[in-house]
C-alpha cells in the first residue's frame, strides 16, 4: 500500500470530496461556474452513487450523460 | 539566544522562534497583511477575548532584527505546558476538533478561512481548548474552498471515528504519527457495522475512493480541480454539519481505573491524614507547576490545584482522564489540565529528525511531582526498577511527594508480589535507600502501616540548575 499511497495527491481528492459535501447549493454553482470540469468529473465517479446518503451532489450530476458502462477508475470494495 | 521553533518550518510565511524566555512569530509581507486585515475586521480580537485564540502583543520588528521575515512580529502569550493530541482524552480532542470549526466558521463570517487544520494547532490551558497558530489565516474571497478539510479529517475526525466507532483508544496510534490517521488507513480499520456508523461513507469510504481516483489524474486535470471555488456559504455549510457530526460522538471505551476512587483503599481518617500531608508539602513548596503523575479522576490534584497556577494532572487510563476533563471543563476551569500519559511509554518525540513534535519530558518539568501509588505498578507491573523510577521523579520536578505501598499492602497483593523480581525488587529497605541517593527528604508519614509518604527535594535538580 505504501507505494501506491505515496503517488496519491490528498489535496485532489479533499477538494472533490468538498464539492460532494457542500450538497445542492454548492453544486448547483459549482455547475454554473465550471461545468466543463464537473462533467467530466461525473463522467469518471458515476459509479460512486450509490456509495452515500450524504452525496446528494450525485443526485445533481447528469447522470443521462455518464453511462454506466463507461469504465470507472475508481475500484469497488 | 533566537532559535527557530522546531515545527514551524512548514509554513515560511510566518515563522516561530523562541528568543530568550519568549516566543516570537514573524509574518512575511502577504501574511502580515492578511493577519492585520483579520485585526481590523475585529475577528481577532473577539476569538482572544473569549479564549479560543491564545493572546499576544505586536513587537516592533527593529527590535528584534534576528527575526524573518518582519513584516509583521508578534510575541503570542506563553502558555505554562503544551499538551498535545496523543495526549488528549477523547474529550479534549473532541474539544479541540469544535474548537477549530468554530474558529473557522467565525473566521468565514469576515472573509477569512484557516489555511491548516492540525490538531497541533490547539492545546489546553487547562480544561480549555485554545488555538496557538496566528500564522494560519487566510483570506477567503465570496468563492473558495476549505483546503485543510482533509487534514482535519485526518487529524480529527478519524481518531474520534476510531474510539467512537470502533472501540479503538486513538492515544498510542496518535504516538506514532504527526499527520493523523491516512484516509485509506481509516478505511481499512472500519469494517463491518462501523461503515454504516454517521459520517464514515462520506469523509472515510468516499473519501478515500475519490482520493484513489484522483491519484490517476493527469496534471491538467488536478489544476482544474484546485482551481474549483465553492460559494463561501457552501464553504461554511460544510463546516456546520461537520460540527454537528462531531458534537454527537461519544466515546464507548471504559477504563479500568475509573472506578479506584470508590475503591479507595483508606480509611476516612486515613484519607484526611493523607490529603493533609499534601496539602502542607504542596503549600511549603507553593506555587509554580504541580504534576500529579498518577492523577487517577484527579480529587489530589484538584485539592492541590488553588496553591498552584498550573496542575499536569496524568493518568494511563483515557478514561479517568476523560471523565476529569469533562468535569473541569463544565467548571470552566483553567489551570488543571488532564492528560493521557503511559509512564512506560511517554509521548515521544515525531516528525523530521525526531523534532518536530517534542517528547512529553521535554516540555513537562514542574515544581512539585505527586508520585501517590504509582511506583509499586511501575515497578511490579511495568518491570522498572525502583532506581529508574526514582530518577525520573528527581529530574521531573523540584520537589516530590513519593507513596511507597509496602508489599504487605492488599493492593500490592492483589497486583501480585510473585510478580517482584530479583531484577527489580519492590521493598521498604531498597526504597529508602534509593530515595536517600536522589533526594533530600523534608517529612515523611505512615498513614497507615502499609503506606508511606515521603515528601523531599531532589538532589537531581539543584545539580542540574547549578550546571545551566
Amino acid at each position: 500500500m505504501g507505494l501506491i499511497t505515496a503517488y496519491i495527491d490528498p489535496g485532489t481528492g479533499a477538494t472533490l470530496m468538498q464539492l460532494v459535501l457542500a450538497g445542492t447549493v454548492g453544486i448547483a454553482a459549482v455547475v454554473k461556474l465550471k461545468w466543463h470540469s464537473i462533467k467530466s468529473f461525473f463522467k469518471r465517479s458515476a459509479g460512486t452513487s450509490d456509495e452515500s446518503q450524504d452525496a446528494q451532489a450525485e443526485d445533481e450530476s447528469p447522470r443521462s450523460e455518464a453511462p454506466d458502462s463507461e469504465a470507472s477508475p475508481i475500484d469497488h470494495d | 539566544m533566537t532559535t527557530t521553533e522546531p515545527s514551524s518550518f512548514r509554513d515560511q510565511s510566518s515563522r516561530l522562534f523562541v528568543a530568550e524566555s519568549r516566543f516570537l512569530r514573524g509574518f512575511d509581507e502577504r501574511s502580515a497583511e492578511t493577519f492585520l486585515a483579520a485585526e481590523a475586521s475585529g475577528v481577532v480580537a473577539a476569538l482572544v477575548g473569549r479564549g479560543k485564540l491564545v493572546a499576544y502583543t505586536t513587537v516592533d520588528p527593529s527590535s528584534v532584527p534576528e527575526i524573518q521575515p518582519s513584516a509583521l512580529v508578534i510575541c503570542p502569550e506563553t502558555l505554562p505546558f503544551v499538551s498535545t493530541p496523543p495526549e488528549w482524552s477523547f474529550s479534549m480532542l473532541k474539544d479541540a476538533a469544535l474548537l477549530t470549526l468554530d474558529i473557522n466558521a467565525e473566521l468565514l463570517d469576515h472573509g477569512f478561512i484557516l489555511k491548516d487544520a492540525t490538531a497541533y494547532n490547539v492545546t489546553f490551558k487547562g480544561a480549555q481548548p485554545i488555538f496557538l497558530d496566528h500564522g494560519s489565516v487566510e483570506r477567503i474571497g465570496e468563492q473558495g474552498i476549505w483546503s485543510a478539510y482533509g487534514q482535519f479529517v485526518d487529524h480529527f475526525v478519524s481518531p474520534l471515528f476510531l474510539e467512537a466507532y470502533a472501540g479503538v483508544a486513538f492515544q498510542p496510534r496518535l504516538r506514532g504519527t504527526v499527520e493523523g490517521i491516512p484516509v485509506a488507513e481509516m478505511n481499512a480499520l472500519l469494517r463491518g457495522s462501523s461503515r454504516r456508523r454517521k459520517g464514515v461513507l462520506t469523509h472515510v469510504a468516499l473519501r478515500s475512493r475519490l482520493e484513489r481516483s484522483a491519484s490517476g489524474y493527469g496534471a491538467e486535470r488536478r489544476t482544474e480541480v484546485a482551481a474549483t471555488q465553492l460559494p463561501r456559504q457552501a464553504v461554511k455549510a460544510t463546516i456546520v454539519k461537520l460540527r454537528k457530526l462531531i458534537a454527537r460522538l461519544e466515546s464507548p471505551v471504559v477504563g479500568e481505573w475509573t472506578d479506584y476512587e470508590d475503591a479507595v483503599p483508606y480509611a476516612d481518617d486515613e484519607h484526611e491524614q493523607k490529603r493533609v500531608f499534601v496539602e502542607r508539602a504542596a503549600r511549603s513548596v507553593g506555587g509554580g507547576v504541580l504534576i500529579d503523575v498518577g492523577a487517577n479522576t484527579g480529587s489530589f490534584s484538584r485539592a492541590a490545584s488553588g496553591l498552584f497556577d498550573t496542575v499536569l494532572a496524568m493518568d494511563i487510563d483515557p478514561s479517568a482522564v476523560d471523565i476529569l476533563y469533562r468535569r473541569l471543563a463544565s467548571e470552566g476551569n483553567t489551570s488543571i489540565t488532564p492528560l493521557v500519559v503511559d509512564l512506560l511509554n511517554p509521548t515521544p518525540a515525531t516528525g523530521w529528525r525526531n523534532s518536530e513534535r517534542a517528547s512529553i519530558f521535554d516540555r513537562a518539568t514542574g515544581d512539585l511531582g505527586l508520585w501517590l501509588a504509582v511506583l509499586h505498578h511501575l515497578t511490579i507491573t511495568g518491570g522498572i526498577p525502583l532506581p529508574l523510577s526514582l530518577d525520573l521523579a528527581a529530574m521531573l520536578t523540584r520537589y516530590a511527594l513519593i507513596e511507597f505501598v509496602l508489599p504487605t499492602d492488599p493492593m500490592v497483593e492483589l497486583i501480585g508480589t510473585s510478580r517482584s523480581s530479583e531484577a527489580a525488587p519492590y521493598d521498604l529497605a531498597t526504597f529508602q535507600a534509593e530515595i536517600e541517593k536522589r533526594f533530600e527528604v523534608i517529612e515523611e508519614l505512615y498513614p497507615k502501616p502499609t503506606r508511606l509518604l515521603v515528601f523531599a527535594k531532589s538532589l537531581a535538580w539543584d545539580e542540574a540548575s547549578a550546571r545551566a
